[in-house]
């Protein structure tokens, strides 16, 4: 497909992020900029045609097709536009959580507790949502199911986007968005320090196992999750350090949602009332899988 | 001085984040993250390129609180050196020793000061970490995969 001309476009800024969205039609950039709000929770601001964007995208229309550019490279072209603007989704995500200026976007379900952050790193399906929305029903506020935020003084921001939670529909499983409010949830608008954070992963098939980790060993885990660690590892480390030092920090398989997000509350509870710890992690967790 | 038996600690190329008895090591290089526990880093820190393995265990037993043996540090030289942490290769086996003998020589008495290096390969990208991130068709379709696609865009996306 030969690249049309994008004579359509916008600027915006979204945390700290300044880019720019063409087209060569406007009911495609008005879609494009419909995507991108709700990418960026309608965190945009419109900028005016004289600010120069250093990054940009293309979305063209033509003959069928739409075709995808990244700052003047073509990356992929398609006739689904549910499937191709589910990629412009991911895309417009990307540049912003790695390239945001003074926050350091963690892939993590997120929710605050009595005043603290509790975030669950995770790559996707792994279960952040479902243990997300499981807090929530145990009366934590929603701050993220898919982004903690952190800031150079290690606190959490929300990201309060709908929950994504999975269905089964006729057999096949699909994606839904789910508001907070439909959860009855309360959603998050103060930045928190993290408290705990909880790296674990769906296994039902697996005995639970759970288990202490030290600060450093704590990062080492989340690094893996840590989006803009590639471009900017000095900063993100940084980050993560001041984030996680007066964290708890656990890892391990878990079974059941319910029992484990009771659990975690439980622990976080006695540790927050105590002022830590004679009691072993073992003993809020034992026997979650059965 | 530059004696082969002298170990040198790296530094081109690394980013270093000291936290609580530990430091954490990301290798720009190699795109590996490290995490030295307490033992690990002093020696680590330790290596100056002049300094014997036996002066080491002195400085670091020092700056430890606690006797460390000559093998402790032979063990983590070993591990610095297979994680690229080193300027020169400084293997237990380039020196005629074994993992084996230095632990029985230690014994459970020291355990608890036992270095160890935990290492992570860091991601690439943020795609790798975005929903839907994809290396082959299989990761984005099937059960518990999020994303109802069938086809990995050379991005690494599923679309």
């Amino acid at each position: 497909m030969k690249s049309p001309r994008s004579q359509y476009h916008f600027n915006f800024e979204s945390y700290g992020v300044v880019l720019r969205i063409e087209s060569n039609s406007p009911e495609t950039l008005a879609i494009a900029k419909n995507v991108a709000a709700k990418a960026l929770i309608g965190q945009m601001t419109m900028l005016s045609d004289a600010v120069q964007a250093p990054y940009s995208f293309s979305i063209n229309y033509e003959d069928g097709r739409y075709e995808i550019c990244r700052d003047g490279e073509s990356l992929s072209s398609g006739s689904d536009e549910t499937v191709f603007l589910k990629y412009f989704d991911s895309m417009v995500r990307s540049r912003v959580t790695e390239k945001a200026k003074d926050l350091v976007f963690v892939h993590a379900g997120a929710v605050g507790w009595k005043g603290n952050a509790i975030l669950i790193p995770a790559r996707s399906g792994m279960g952040k949502t479902t243990l997300v929305s499981e807090l929530i029903q145990l009366g934590a506020d929603y701050y993220s199911d898919e982004y903690a935020v952190l800031d150079i003084e290690g606190m959490n921001h929300p990201f309060a986007r709908p929950l994504s939670m999975r269905v089964t529909d006729a057999g096949e499983m699909r994606q839904i968005d789910v508001e907070p409010a439909d959860l009855q949830a309360t959603v998050g608008t103060v930045r928190l320090p993290v408290g705990l954070v909880v790296l674990t992963e769906y296994k039902p098939e697996i005995p639970l196992t759970i288990g202490r980790l030290s600060i450093g060993s704590g990062i080492l885990e989340t690094v893996n999750h840590t989006i803009p660690f590639a471009v900017s590892p000095e900063n993100s480390l940084k980050v993560l350090k001041t984030a996680l030092s007066r964290a708890i920090i656990l890892k391990g398989m878990r079974g059941d949602a319910k029992q484990f997000a009771r659990s975690v509350i439980s622990f976080f509870d006695y540790q927050l009332d105590s002022g830590m710890a004679d009691r072993t992690v073992e003993s809020f967790f034992g026997g979650d899988n059965e | 001085m530059n004696n082969p038996q002298f170990p040198i600690a790296r530094s081109a190329g690394l980013v270093v984040q000291d936290v609580p008895d530990e430091v954490l090591v990301y290798d720009t290089e190699k795109n590996k993250a490290h995490c030295l526990n307490r033992t690990a880093a002093l020696v680590w820190r330790s290596c100056d390129g002049k300094t014997s393995v036996s002066e080491l265990a002195k400085i670091v037993g020092d700056q430890a609180g606690e006797e460390i043996s000559d093998e402790i540090v032979w063990l983590a030289l070993d591990q610095l050196s297979k994680t690229d942490l080193l300027e020169r290769e400084h293997r237990l086996e380039t020196f005629g020793r074994s993992r084996r003998e230095a632990l029985k020589k230690i014994g459970l008495a020291s355990m608890v000061a036992l270095p160890i290096v935990a290492s992570l390969a860091a991601p690439q990208s943020a795609l790798a970490n975005l929903s839907c991130a994809c290396t082959t068709v299989a990761d984005c379709s099937g059960p518990g995969v999020s994303c109802p696609t069938a086809g990995c865009s050379g991005e690494g996306v599923c679309i």
